[in-house]
């Protein structure tokens, strides 16, 4: 009993992780059509604003994590992407391979190579059916997957995300209604970036934080994009909850390394099958109608 | 955690110096400030240049830890040297080049450092890959090469003389401590590349002639986030103490997660995570626990206090100074020795007196031995005290590494 109840908690911690980070992943990818390889940077820049304001209380330092994570992706989009739409999107994927370095060698020349360590606002650990769990971990998925929640629901529940949907599918209609398309899309790619950041900063007190640290998060969370629907904004649930099962399960039961060849044969057996994700939809909402006054 | 107690019974464990004894026989050894050489035979001097060193270090990418601590070392032995008149009377001439911890840049830029700037000694890098790469380079170039790194590079040569500690020098005096401290079982965890493998065979020899049994062994790969699936295999196994050999940034996750986790709870841990270079990230994890390292920079005598003091000046800071930036420092004055005493630049000349000096330093009584170019020098007995102070509480016996090795 005691291992299945501690695989299940594990299972939940990775799967509350990875849904954060690939929610937002998916939705600059999917939506977009930007390629993120700075996706796990900018996780790694949320682990560093962590521990650089160790005297701000813990809760204030996540809002400034998110206000920084905003501001980098509008930063980054008005700046470096907006101009490269139009080339295509290898031109995006390099420019974004190129901030992710610049972003970390830039955390280096700040914070030097040595790790740093974060410490978590909840300590000590629960009993759950009787295993003794990181408390601090149960809150922090708990704490992602309630975000990943809220915002499906703007984007499905209210006007903004009316708004935002409409100017994904279709820019020129949206712009025609009146929708200003291009803050639309700076938006987006700033929430997107936001939340990597906000995931970071969640998994900082677990991390030996380095300016590398985000480079082991890129592949797991690209996969779990890729295993659902392209454009869906509930497939990276889906597959980062496919993720997490598998990663743990792997490697519960196998060598570590064993474990990790068999992670990515499976993603990708998977991803090969069913290339257009899982063909039901994640999220059955029916989108919200103004209606016509 | 451990306890005064347990202090005082490591500190009387075995009939070794004590402080005051290695304080007064580092400065009877002593000449100058730092340090003294022994040496058979002196060439004249026949060279009419000065001496090139190339110095390969990741001090970029994910060693640049150890890469810039690496560079800082060296560049200190080299200001050491050149203040004591230098190389057959020149100051030394310096190349650093930044390999990324990358093994086919190192082989690049050792090439470099070997055609276009015509080094006359490579020192470096961090990885093993990454020096086996600059080493075979060296080695075909006939220029001398030496490692300052801990653990065994899968390679040798006649001219190839690393001097960080080898894996029986780690772990001979180290077990049976643990062992008598904590108990028989022993969880061993690492990443999964050449060293951590290495380190523990030859830890597991050490802890089964102990009387010792290994109730765990797990890897993973370099980058490993989430070590909560290793955490849970090593907590059903249910050791009395961990020896780990996970490094870098994995190094912090693992100590952190597992001491959320409770798996340090009344259990031993030592190994690679406590290292000078992660006492600042890991804090109370460690204070209180023990390990054998080459060097610490609470190492009594006047040697160690010269470059303590010159190592505050150039880098400012309070956190302990790591073994590799003090191997390096300690490198470059005995290639500066070994140089010196071979009259030239001659590889063959140079290789000839790195078996034959000794040099009395920051790493004790420091040498090679010939067969295997395995280094020789007095390992320290440390407890890690509160602000990350790495107590010195015995200096333990130079350990006389046998296995064989082809370097001829």
């Amino acid at each position: 009993m005691e291992p299945l109840v501690l695989f299940l908690l594990s299972v939940f911690s990775a799967f509350g992780f990875y849904a954060l980070l690939a929610w937002g992943l998916g939705l600059i990818f999917g939506q977009l059509g930007v390629v993120n390889v700075a996706h796990g940077d900018m996780a790694m820049i949320g682990a560093f604003i962590m521990f650089a304001f160790p005297e701000v209380p813990f809760v204030l330092r996540l809002l400034i994590a998110i206000v920084a994570g905003l501001l980098l992706g509008v930063i980054i989009e008005r700046l470096l992407l907006s101009g490269l739409y139009r080339h295509g999107m290898l031109a995006t994927l390099l420019a974004m391979w190129g901030a992710a370095i610049v972003m970390r060698q830039s955390m280096e020349a700040v914070f030097g190579p040595t790790p740093r360590t974060v410490a978590p606002v909840v300590t000590g650990t629960v009993e759950v059916l009787g295993v003794n769990y990181p408390t601090y971990r149960l809150v922090s998925a708990a704490v992602s997957l309630l975000i990943v929640a809220v915002l499906i629901v703007v984007m499905y529940r209210t006007s903004l995300g009316l708004r935002l949907r409409a100017s994904i599918d279709n820019r020129s209609m949206a712009a025609g209604f009146g929708i200003p398309t291009g803050a639309m899309i700076t938006g987006t790619f700033a929430v997107g970036t936001a939340l990597a950041v906000l995931a970071g900063a969640l998994q900082s007190p677990m991390l030996g934080v380095t300016p590398q640290v985000g480079l082991s998060f890129l592949a797991p969370t690209f996969f779990a994009v890729l295993l659902g629907r392209p454009g869906s904004l509930g497939g990276p649930i889906f597959g980062a909850f496919v993720v997490a099962v598998l990663d743990i399960g792997l490697r519960t039961i196998l060598p570590e390394t064993v474990a990790g060849v068999l992670f990515f044969i499976a993603l990708i057996v998977l991803i090969a099958l069913q290339p257009q994700g899982p063909n039901w939809r994640f999220t059955a909402w029916k989108p919200l109608q103004r209606r016509a006054a | 955690m451990e306890t005064a107690s347990t202090t005082r019974r490591l500190t009387g464990r075995r009939a070794l110096a004590s402080t005051a004894a290695i304080a007064a026989a580092t400065l009877a050894l002593t000449a100058c400030a730092g340090g003294s050489f022994s040496q058979e035979g002196e060439g004249a001097p026949t060279e009419e240049r000065a001496f090139r060193l190339g110095i390969i270090a990741p001090t970029t990418g994910v060693a640049s830890l150890e890469g810039n601590s690496l560079v800082a070392g060296a560049k200190l032995g080299v200001e050491a040297v050149n203040g004591a008149g230098g190389i057959l009377g020149m100051d030394i001439e310096v190349v650093i080049v930044d390999d990324k911890s990358d093994a086919a840049t190192s082989t690049q830029v050792a090439q470099q450092l070997v055609r276009q700037d015509e080094v006359d000694f490579m020192l470096g890098t961090i990885a093993g890959d990454t020096s086996v790469a600059a080493g075979s380079v060296a080695a075909e170039a006939g220029v001398p090469f030496s490692t300052v790194v801990n653990g065994t590079v899968e390679f040798c040569s006649p001219h190839f003389w690393p001097f960080g500690a080898s894996e029986l020098m780690m772990v001979q005096d180290l077990v049976p401590l643990m062992i008598e401290e904590y108990g028989p079982r022993v969880g061993l965890v690492g990443n999964d590349y050449i060293f951590p493998h290495t380190y523990h065979a030859v830890a597991t020899e050490a802890i089964l002639a102990a009387g010792g049994e290994v109730v765990a062994e797990e890897y993973s790969p370099l980058g490993t986030a989430d070590w909560q699936p290793v955490i849970g295999k090593l907590e059903t196994a249910n050791p009395d103490w961990i020896l780990n050999a996970v490094v870098g940034g994995d190094a912090v996750a693992f100590m952190n997660q597992a001491s959320q986790f409770g798996l340090l709870d009344g259990r031993g841990v030592t190994g690679t995570a406590s290292q000078q270079e992660f006492a600042p990230a890991l804090g109370e994890i460690l204070e209180g626990r023990n390990t054998v390292l080459q060097y610490s920079d609470q190492i009594p005598g006047a040697a160690n206090e010269a470059f303590v003091k010159a190592y505050r000046a150039a880098n400012g800071g309070t956190d302990s100074i790591s073994a590799i930036a003090a191997t390096s420092y300690e490198a470059v004055r005995f290639i500066a020795a070994a140089v010196n005493a071979a009259g030239s630049y001659d590889a063959d000349a140079i290789s000839a007196q790195m078996s034959q000096i000794r040099l009395d330093g920051v790493l004790g009584d420091l040498g090679f031995r010939g067969d295997n170019h395995y280094v020789q020098s007095n390992m320290v007995l440390v407890q890690i005290d509160e602000g990350g102070v790495y107590t010195a509480l015995e200096i333990l016996d130079v350990i006389d590494d046998a296995t064989p090795r082809a370097c001829a």
